[in-house]
């Protein structure tokens, strides 16, 4: 470390400047935020498979591709507008453009490309309404979260959440051309599963989120409102999950696993909301429900693919 | 620029220059496959 800060300083009296190499298309692929969007494609795949009728398994591909494509451009555009704060957060200091591995212009053509590519490619391929509510979900991340509501106010993510919540939408709308009840329960249920995901995440990065100026739930109102806030919305996001199976939209193996992982969840929030602890090191609960909130996405959508499959 | 700035530089367009043949390439047959999917 110390010969590299030798040559820097023989460098600097030299007058000489390091060439700033061109970012690696790894960090393009980075800059897509491809862990998020396995999220949004698989809630959208689960959407397509639980719509009634059929579309060509090429069309399917192609639909389930834009969706992804739509998600890495949220992200790439998230990462372009957010490179200050995530250059102030440890979690996410490493990426392409905090670390200054990329130009802050190609972040910015690299996602408006990517937006507008999967809107046409959806539009042209699958139908106009799904690319209209593809569009809107990128919009709605962008403007309303990422612009708008992040940097604001503590309710971000209640509000903010809708932006994750629109693949089942996209991917029902691909496969039928409209939207009816079960895909709106869907959306619902990611909606209202938001808020305890995220606030359970900030509750131990409360920190990092305080560094950045960040006005997340605790850093505003304080832990123990956090704590409690998560119960509450335990409550309606339950209600959500159940409400497919209770008015007869899906049979009894996405009911039956509905029932048990929702309990497992509400038991888990619970722990969560009688913790006093303040300590990031000690708050086992909240890791565990962070943890489990993913699964419980997961398994509920896996349940309701195999559920509507075998029922078809 | 160093000559080992410049095969740093040159390698990295290469790979980037790679990367987008790659996903035109994609793009090509993935249109092909969508026309011959929508008219079947």
């Amino acid at each position: 470390m110390a010969s590299h800060d030798n040559i820097a300083v023989k460098e600097a009296a030299a007058g000489y400047t390091p060439v700033a190499l061109p970012a690696d298309w790894r960090d393009f692929v980075a800059l897509t935020k491809p862990r998020v969007m396995w999220l949004a494609v698989f809630t959208g795949m689960a959407g397509m498979l639980a719509a009634p009728g059929h579309l060509h398994p090429v069309l399917a591909f192609v639909a389930v591709l834009c969706i992804a494509l739509g998600a890495g451009a949220a992200g790439a555009l998230n990462q372009y507008w957010e490179a200050g704060l995530d250059a102030r957060m440890r979690r996410t200091a490493n990426r392409p453009l905090p670390a200054g591995r990329m130009e802050p212009g190609e972040a910015l053509s690299f996602g408006v490309t990517l937006g507008f590519a999967s809107v046409l490619l959806m539009g042209l391929a699958i139908n106009w309404l799904a690319a209209a509510i593809l569009a809107a979900s990128i919009l709605f991340y962008l403007g309303i979260y990422t612009m708008w509501l992040k940097p604001r106010t503590p309710q971000n993510i209640v509000i903010g959440g809708a932006a994750g919540a629109f693949p089942p939408l996209i991917g029902w709308a691909a496969v039928t051309g409209d939207v009816s009840m079960l895909p709106v329960l869907l959306f619902a249920l990611i909606f209202l599963w938001t808020p305890p995901h995220f606030w359970a995440l900030a509750l131990f990065m409360k920190t990092d989120y305080a560094a950045a100026g960040i006005p997340m739930l605790p850093v505003v109102s304080g832990q123990r409102m956090t704590r409690i806030q998560i119960a509450l919305y335990t409550v309606p996001m339950a209600i959500a999950a159940l409400a497919p199976w209770l008015m007869k939209l899906t049979g009894a193996i996405y009911g039956g696993t509905a029932l048990a992982l929702t309990a497992v969840f509400a038991v888990l929030a619970l722990r969560v909301a009688l913790s006093r602890t303040s300590d990031p090191a000690l708050m086992k609960p909240e890791r565990q429900l962070f943890a489990f909130s993913i699964f419980y996405l997961f398994a509920l959508f896996s349940a309701l693919i195999i559920d509507r499959t075998l029922g078809a | 620029m160093t000559p080992a700035e410049e095969a740093a530089y040159r390698a990295r367009q290469r790979s980037r220059a790679i990367a987008t043949a790659v996903v035109l390439g994609l793009l090509v047959v993935l249109f092909f496959a969508v026309t011959i999917a929508k008219q079947s």
